[in-house]
């Protein structure tokens, strides 16, 4: 049995298909504080434990998170390096921006003589849990985070999301709804983690484009105050995996190949929309090419529930709610036409594309 | 593999129709199917309304279990916007879907709350979807091209034409146009049976289902010519012809029945339902002009002027109506001409409406008042029920009902637009839903010539589960009429029972938000980051 009884490395299981990664979680310390700094913290750790002013439990709950990270450090090192290092010989030091760092004495290279990678990492705490997740991969980012279901504020919602990310929360089946809030303020703060920079850009610069019940990931496309560090993730999706154990929800992201995929562009939306109305007006014997400018009603002889079918469609396609009702309402009252360029256009707008020329031009 | 059990739904089904038909001879062969097996009135949900009561007969489970109320929702829980009903409302494990995890196939056609169809180990073709849009809704994906491919496939005359399922609800003023309208009923039918019919000789699925929703629509318009007893006689030759009409219709469908029940064979159980019944109804209920009348309701510049023609409102305008409304004076209003249920907009603090402190007041005037609302046709009360959300829509989805369900009298439907007058007469009966539908069982299993008491709507999808031989999970709200099977299948094949809650479960799931020293922590990180003082 490991000395620490209750050390958890069974991540929760839509986490496990994270590649290479060691997860540990503490629902507890496992000694008394200080004898338990004493064991696990060099010098340098431990002088900053004992100068530690905060109250005892956030002082508790740093330790618990030191813990979790030596011992996800070390796992990952004997597992892939067949390294055996004590605790104390891992040194967890926070960079410039709050990040977690690993070190081993004064460089990771030589500190048992035998060269390999610092591994990434992340901590996270929550009302007496903590959690660390490290990787070995150095070019990976890494970020971790978990809440507690239990004693959350009725306005948290109103708080902590934009009205965009709102609209996907009221999408979601009301019983999950309270859940899912959380894992998506998860997977802001684990971008945030895992771009080295927290929160500090702003909660709108983490977009949330996607919450996936089905699979438990959570999209997030970086906004404009992050993009200014991070230029190369514009118009890319983080996908951040997300689970749900007991009162507890947890997120996590690394950042290598696969978690990060391209949004669809304009014309791929467009292009979509054309081969869907090429199929569809093929079966009704229409007898006019179908192209952008073609109107969905006055032009192909939709009703309104073709319409609304036609959206659901799209909605189920690209996985995102999208205010279709409110867009068939306006266009009820106006009485206006829609042609499928402008659906597009819709679409693209409501999947986070950029407001260009095309996406603002008005709809006649 | 073979069919093993067959699902026939006959939407808005009545005894009081069904009964005459089969002693006439029009239904010959549903008369031998309840000799050889059993018949009950089956009780509908509240309201008894196609997409709840076929939702809560799919499910076992009542609208405040499963999410679906009506024909149409608000687009969010914020949102005064509405949209039409989807699959994606039905919040709980279906019979389709507790068929496939058992392992089994399913093949369902043309029930409602199918669309996006759900991916099922089988075949969906989902029913309410404008036949323009077939392609998209089948499943798999493959399903439309192969069912293109049926001889003398007409997709026009198998999904929903919109504008013809208007006139169900509308009315159709020419006579002329009622004839052909009847007769593309019946072929509708023949097409729903010709899918079946390939899906189940080249591919067959253990649960085989379909839907025949000509009934509901022809009693809606039809009822004069199928129950003269409740209007007037009929004199000209036009009422006779079209009460001919009415009657091949039915006619067909019992070909088809008699069809189905060949293609399943004698070891399949075969089961009948409606998702609700169906009367006479006179009067029409213009609700938001009742509660602009009495205090309730404001319109818009846009509503006051509107045209006040029509006393009943297509599916194709429901959704553009809330800009006839002045949401600044307007306190209660209905929002659909399907549920007659009643929202009531509740005051946040600084937004217009109903305060919270007073929503239990409101509610209680606000029902005693339409409660004295007279019929013009009797002076009796036209709303003979006004129910709660709290009555009757218990359960996770509790907050998406209307605030008050009204049933009148005759079992009418409410017209949502403003009007000159707050109820009128129609100029000739109608049909209506009425609470209680049909239920009929034959197989190896079910006993002969049994007639039973009244059954649930909820007892439906524990009966299909267990004629599958599969567990009944415990949230079913529903139960297996032993009554109606044979003494010793019982004993032989006890209902075996499983827990487990599928998606949407009981509400006790779902952790309730509270007082809150986590609440802190968010609000520290937010203030941290600058968003709060």
């Amino acid at each position: 049995m490991n000395a620490l009884g209750s050390l958890v490395y069974d991540s929760p299981a839509a986490l496990a298909r994270l590649p290479e990664s060691v997860y540990c979680r503490l629902d507890a310390l496992p000694y008394e504080p200080d004898m338990l700094a004493d064991l696990i913290l060099n010098p340098a750790e431990h002088a900053h434990w004992r100068s530690m002013r905060a109250v005892e439990k956030r002082r508790h709950e740093w330790l618990l998170g030191r813990c979790v990270a030596k011992h996800a450090v070390r796992s990952l090192l004997e597992r892939n390096l067949d390294l055996r290092l004590s605790p104390a010989e891992i040194e967890i030091v926070p960079d410039p921006y709050g990040r977690p760092v690993v070190r081993c004495g004064a460089d990771p290279l030589v500190c048992t003589g035998t060269p390999g990678p610092a591994p990434a990492l992340s901590i996270a705490h929550s009302n007496g849990t903590a959690v660390a997740m490290a990787v070995l991969n150095p070019d990976a980012r890494v970020g971790i985070d978990l809440e507690s279901l239990s004693h959350r504020r009725q306005d948290f919602e109103a708080i902590a999301f934009s009205p965009d990310e709102r609209y996907l929360l009221a999408a979601l089946p009301p019983n999950l709804r309270q859940e899912w809030a959380l894992r998506m303020w998860c997977a802001k703060e684990a971008v945030g983690k895992a771009l080295g920079r927290g929160l500090s850009a702003g909660l709108l610069a983490f977009h949330i484009t996607r919450a996936e019940t089905a699979n438990g990931t959570v999209e997030v496309e970086l906004r404009d105050g992050a993009l200014h560090h991070f230029p190369q993730l514009r118009g890319k999706l983080l996908i951040v995996d997300t689970a749900r154990e007991s009162d507890f929800v947890f997120s996590a992201i690394i950042f290598q190949q696969g978690a990060v995929r391209m949004r669809p562009s304009r014309q791929e939306i467009l292009e979509y929309l054309l081969q869907k109305m090429g199929e569809l007006t093929e079966d009704w014997d229409y007898p006019d090419p179908v192209g952008p400018e073609s109107k969905l009603f006055t032009g192909l002889g939709f009703e309104s529930l073709d319409a609304v079918v036609l959206c659901t469609a799209i909605q189920e396609h690209y996985q995102t709610p999208m205010p279709f009702a409110e867009l068939l309402a306006e266009i009820g009252q106006q009485q206006r036409d829609l042609s499928i360029d402008e659906l597009a256009n819709f679409v693209n707008t409501h999947l986070g594309g950029p407001a260009g020329a095309d996406a603002t031009r008005r709809v006649q | 593999m073979s069919i093993r059990t067959l699902l026939i739904g006959l939407d808005g089904a009545t005894f009081s129709v069904l009964d005459p038909l089969m002693d006439q001879g029009v239904m010959p062969f549903l008369k031998s199917f309840f000799a050889e097996g059993a018949r009950a009135g089956l009780r509908t949900i509240v309201p008894p309304l196609t997409p709840p009561a076929w939702t809560s007969l799919m499910t076992g489970r009542t609208p405040g279990q499963h999410g679906v109320f009506d024909f149409f929702r608000m687009d969010s829980p914020v949102s005064r916007h509405i949209r039409f009903f989807n699959s994606n409302d039905v919040q709980c494990e279906t019979i389709w879907s507790l068929a496939s995890a058992g392992g089994l196939r399913t093949t369902t056609i043309n029930f409602p709350a199918m669309f996006p169809p759900p991916h099922i180990s089988g075949y969906v073709v989902p029913g309410w979807v404008p036949w323009k849009q077939l392609r998209l809704a089948c499943w798999p994906e493959n399903l439309f091209e192969k069912i293109k491919a049926i001889p003398g496939f007409n997709q026009r005359e198998l999904a929903m034409d919109i504008k013809l399922e208007e006139k169900a609800t509308e009315g159709i003023s020419d006579h002329a146009e009622l004839g052909p309208w009847i007769e593309l009923h019946a072929r509708r039918e023949q097409n729903l049976f010709q899918v079946l019919r390939h899906l189940s000789e080249e591919d067959p699925s253990e649960l085989t289902a379909v839907l025949f929703d000509g009934v509901d629509k022809l009693q809606h318009l039809g009822w004069r010519f199928l129950r003269p007893e409740d209007d007037r006689p009929l004199t000209e030759d036009w009422e006779f012809h079209i009460r001919d009409l009415c009657l091949n219709y039915f006619r067909c469908v019992d070909d088809l029945l008699k069809q189905m029940c060949e293609l399943a064979g004698p070891e399949a159980t075969v089961l009948i339902a409606s998702d609700h019944g169906f009367g006479p109804t006179y009067d029409v209920l213009h609700i938001n002009t009742w509660l602009e009348q009495n205090g309730y309701l404001a319109w818009s510049e846009a509503g006051a002027a509107h045209d006040t023609q029509g006393a009943l409102l297509g599916v194709g305008q429901v959704a553009k109506h809330t800009w006839l409304m002045d949401w600044n004076k307007t306190k209660a209003f209905a929002t659909t001409p399907t549920s007659n249920g009643i929202y009531v907009v509740v005051s946040d603090g600084t937004s217009p409406g109903v305060p919270a402190a007073e929503y239990p007041a409101f509610l209680k005037k606000l029902s005693d008042d339409l409660r004295t609302i007279p019929s013009l046709r009797t002076g009796e009360p036209l709303v003979s029920e006004v129910f709660t959300r709290d009555e009757v829509f218990q359960g996770p989805h509790h907050d998406a009902a209307p605030d008050l369900t009204l049933i009148l009298s005759d079992g009418g439907l409410v017209s949502i637009l403003p009007s000159k007058e707050t109820v009128s007469q129609r100029p000739t009966v109608s049909g209506s839903h009425r609470p209680v539908g049909v239920f009929g069982a034959r197989g190896p299993a079910i006993r002969r010539g049994f007639v039973a008491n009244e059954l649930s709507i909820l007892d439906i999808a524990p009966t299909v589960l267990y004629s599958l031989g599969l567990p009944l999970p415990e949230e079913l709200q529903g139960r297996v009429p032993e009554e109606v099977y044979r003494d010793t299948v019982l004993k032989e094949h006890p209902v075996q029972r499983t827990a487990g809650s599928g998606p949407g479960g009981p509400a006790s799931s779902v952790p309730v938000p509270g007082e809150l020293e986590d609440e802190e922590t968010v609000l520290e990180r937010l203030r941290e980051l600058g968003y709060i003082e």
